[in-house]
């Protein structure tokens, strides 16, 4: 019921105002510094294989429907 | 989303990565049609696992090879422990090797990279405030305050609108049908023309104020949206853009949202390059509709 009320009233209310804007932007916008963005991931499959040739190491490739790095 | 925050948040899992292999992230939508040299290596790579066969089985998954194609480990399973299991067993069998040069040119129905002229943004959306059912399931809690992750593509002759002091219909419209969504949770369905049933937003002095609301029934998003425009030197250098507002529904492949409506925030902002930037818009599968919506 709570929601319910909250809900209209934001709705209602009039649109984002700058104090709102500035607080959900830096709410939303996460840091550089998450764990996984320490992995040099890259996002060519070639580009990987010919890195990794050179280098002497296998190729550890992360494949999804949806980018992993970019979407969802 | 869950592999971001669970398995690649590993110590062990990130030094393996970091030092042991090179690793790369790829969509497969791409590459399981690609008819090019990377879509029959990612065929010869993938095959070894289980057959291909598009439409049937889905390719996604991690798979740890040699650069001649051999496949050490193929597996589709997030748990950590196993995920170092078989780096690490992936590590003993693993035997460098030469490998031929591969030709570089790509399928042009696939290959995508930003206009020229383009300006890539990043844009993050995250559940701020929902109703959720309780559940001890470890699989689903991560979904509940995870980030969802996209670009939007900022075309040329859109900034030269911008720092006209006008905001583009088209960059307005590509915005609402593609990225007004709730990817929190998977893949998301996009916002068909006819399903934007108002969209306004007003560009004045650099600030940016509009309203939108999509309806396609069994999903709805009704939003503020808020923002800053800047140009320095004749070239756009702040793109800051806000949306917030009482999303209800989910898609086939976002499934376990919240009961009842929810609250969906989402932020724009320039993207500061990197690898990651490469990364094309999920819209942009279809890229003609994604550039003219």
């Amino acid at each position: 019921m709570r929601f319910a009320i909250a809900a209209l009233l934001l709705l209602l209310q009039d649109p984002l105002s700058d104090g709102d804007f500035r607080e959900l932007h830096a709410r939303l916008v996460p840091g550089a510094d998450e764990k996984w963005q320490t992995i040099p991931w890259k996002t060519d499959l070639l580009e990987a294989r010919a890195l990794a040739a050179k280098e002497g190491k296998p190729v550890f490739l992360w494949s999804m429907n949806g980018h992993p790095l970019g979407c969802t | 989303m869950w592999d971001r925050a669970s398995t690649f948040a590993d110590d062990r899992v990130i030094e393996l990565l970091r030092t042991k292999f090179v690793p790369a992230a790829v969509d497969c939508w791409y590459l399981d049609r690609a008819k090019d040299a990377a879509g029959e290596f990612y065929k010869k790579v993938v095959s070894q696992r289980q057959p291909f066969e598009p439409g049937k089985r889905s390719t996604q998954g991690f798979y740890a090879f040699a650069p001649d194609g051999t496949l050490l480990r193929g597996w589709n399973n997030r748990n950590v422990p196993r995920m170092r299991e078989y780096l690490e067993n992936a590590l003993k069998d693993f035997k460098p090797a030469e490998s031929e040069d591969l030709d570089k040119s790509r399928d042009p129905r696939f290959a995508r990279t930003p206009p020229d002229g383009a300006i890539v943004v990043d844009v993050y959306s995250k559940i701020l405030e929902a109703e959720w059912p309780p559940t001890d399931d470890e699989m689903i809690k991560p979904l509940r305050v995870s980030t969802g992750r996209d670009h939007l593509w900022i075309l040329k002759d859109e900034i030269g609108s911008l720092a006209a002091g006008k905001f583009p219909e088209r960059l307005l419209r590509r915005i609402a049908r593609f990225h007004l969504i709730d990817n929190t949770r998977g893949e998301p369905p996009m916002w068909t023309p006819a399903e934007v049933k108002d969209l306004s937003l007003e560009l004045k002095e650099g600030r940016v104020s509009g309203r939108a609301k999509m309806d396609a029934g069994d999903r709805t998003f009704e939003a503020g949206l808020a923002g800053v425009v800047e140009f320095r030197d004749g070239k756009l250098a702040r793109f800051d853009l806000v949306s917030r507002g009482i999303f209800g529904g989910e898609g086939q492949f976002t499934k376990n949202a919240p009961k009842g409506k929810f609250t969906l925030g989402i932020a724009f902002t320039l993207s500061k390059g990197g690898e990651s930037a490469k990364v094309a818009p999920q819209a942009a599968r279809d890229l003609r509709g994604y550039l003219a919506p």
